[in-house]
């Protein structure tokens, strides 16, 4: 390489000093992070959305009736009486009410676990 | 949090291994180390200051989503400097008015003072690089500027700037010429008559 062009490379190298070299930089910054919340907030709320969707089909699948009915035909596990607690919580609603709390159980779960893996994540 | 208050002692292909992982602190240092230098390789290939801050915030953002392809083979500054050059030839083609497959005449840039005035003159012209590049042809400066401050060869900034390499190849020759011929130590050799191999 001829002896100009290494030089040229060298100036090349050298940058120029630039005063608000630091407000660039936490432009860069809070460009980053806001990307980041953005794609975050996104991908949340599509999970949110599709369990809440996954969560609807299943009970309006009949599941619950299925459930109902496993559990009165099986007595060698009495701890676990699907029947009563369903008995408990739909009692004196009506079947909408009873798919709202349920849906807002799932949604919860799904907030929880969302909030774990945010967590596990941060550590 | 400890390590935030190490990020500044690391090396860059650690700060890399880290940004890879999601850190985004580690991240900003390696913009802090090097945004001066990509911010100055705009300008230099003729951005607008506005242009290249907005460029190099881009050239950033890229290199921060692309950051596992950094593998620390060369310098991180040189990795981010080909993102930044790259889009600065998109933008540039976008906007250009010359059209670098056209032969571009010779500009008037001879040395008008020559003889007993050479010297001083050639002293008054001693200016720096960024006042030197200013004096190319538009196409010269971006080819000079890509080939040498951007770290691509002939082959990828014809690739890139989609120009023959026969054109970019004749672009830098003459802008080297040029940059001698500015850049001569005033009172030595200034270079005019010879010529860049290779």
């Amino acid at each position: 390489m001829a002896e100009f062009e290494i030089r040229l490379d060298r100036m090349f190298a050298e940058p120029p000093t630039f005063e608000d070299a630091g407000t660039f930089a936490g432009q860069v910054q809070s460009k980053l992070n806001r990307n980041w919340t953005t794609r975050r907030l996104v991908i949340g709320a599509l999970g949110g959305v599709g369990g809440l969707i996954g969560v609807g089909q299943i009970v309006s699948s009949g599941v619950m009736g299925h459930v109902k009915s496993l559990t009165a035909t099986a007595p060698s596990i009495p701890s676990i009486d699907f029947s009563h607690w369903h008995g408990h919580l739909g009692a004196g609603l009506s079947p909408a009410t009873s798919s709202a709390i349920w849906l807002g159980l799932a949604a919860i779960v799904i907030a929880v676990a969302l909030a774990i893996s945010r967590l596990i994540e941060d550590l | 949090m400890a390590l935030k208050h190490t990020l500044p002692a690391m090396h860059d292909v650690e700060l890399a291994a880290l940004a890879a992982g999601g850190r985004r602190d580690a991240f900003g240092e390696l913009v802090r180390r090097h945004g001066s230098a990509v911010r100055g390789l705009l300008l230099r290939m003729g951005a607008q200051p506005a242009t290249a801050d907005d460029l190099a915030q881009d050239a950033f953002l890229a290199a921060f989503e692309q950051i596992t392809d950094f593998r620390g083979e060369g310098t991180f500054q040189a990795w981010v400097k080909r993102i930044a050059a790259r889009l600065y030839v998109r933008h540039w083609r976008k906007a250009a008015h010359v059209d670098l497959l056209a032969e571009t005449p010779e500009p008037d840039d001879a040395p008008r003072h020559d003889g007993e005035e050479g010297a001083a003159h050639r002293a008054a012209l001693r200016i720096d690089l960024d006042e030197a590049l200013k004096a190319l042809a538009e196409p010269e400066r971006l080819c000079v500027s890509l080939c040498y401050g951007g770290g691509l060869s002939h082959a990828e900034a014809a690739e890139a700037l989609n120009a023959p390499l026969g054109t970019v190849k004749s672009h830098v020759k003459r802008g080297l010429d040029k940059l001698r011929r500015r850049l001569a130590p005033p009172g030595g050799d200034d270079g005019v008559e010879r010529r860049v191999h290779g």
